[in-house]
């Protein structure tokens, strides 16, 4: 569990949210929409990993 | 001294994420939500870890019977699967979703119920007994 993955998650929001942003002003709204779900995506498999390892741990602590 | 390291280092992963949504938060969307509970994941995974040690040493103190080390598992269980529901409902109602946060909840406390009815039982069977005796 370190810090770097509020880092990760935050640094994939800012990338996603500025690729958004120009491909909207581009006109191309369809990609843009496919680079949110992308990164959505990206942050929800780094998320369930780190849930695996909490539940892990809490499973292991409380002897459940 | 590591549990006051650790105290802080949760402190400032909350104030993080705090900042960074803040700042960040309306251009994020969904991602927000995301962080958030990156951020609550985090915090408890770290707290969590700590609590390994205390509970080892108390169930050392405490254990000086088999019915009590029995029941001090069965007190540490009832306690961990307490946090988890709370955890999980408060994920869930921070996303919005009222009605999942209150499955999680209930979930959690019939699963409660289920871990402390061998423990009911024994004590309805040993109320019984002295009633028994009495009469």
């Amino acid at each position: 569990m370190e810090i770097g993955l509020i880092l990760k998650i935050a640094g994939v929001g800012i990338l996603v949210s500025i690729i958004s942003s120009i491909l909207a002003k581009a006109g191309r709204d369809e990609q843009a929409m496919m680079i949110s779900i992308g990164g959505i995506v990206v942050v929800m498999l780094m998320l369930v990993e780190e849930i695996g390892e909490l539940l892990e741990t809490i499973q292991t602590v409380f002897g459940l | 001294m590591e549990q006051w390291t650790e105290f802080f280092r949760v402190c400032g992963v909350a104030v993080l994420c705090a900042v960074v949504l803040c700042i960040f938060g309306k251009h994020f969307g969904a991602l927000s939500a995301a962080l958030r509970i990156g951020g609550a994941v985090l915090m408890f995974g770290m707290v969590a870890a700590l609590l390994s040690e205390g509970i080892e040493e108390l169930r050392g103190v405490l254990s000086f019977g088999e019915g009590t080390a029995q029941t001090f598992s069965l007190m540490i269980k009832a306690l961990g699967v307490a946090f988890v529901s709370k955890f999980c409902a408060e994920v869930c109602r921070d996303c919005g979703e009222n009605t999942l946060a209150g499955g999680v909840e209930s979930a959690g406390k019939i699963a409660m119920i289920s871990l402390c009815l061998p423990l009911l039982l024994e004590i309805l069977s040993r109320a019984s007994e002295i009633l028994d005796m009495g009469v």
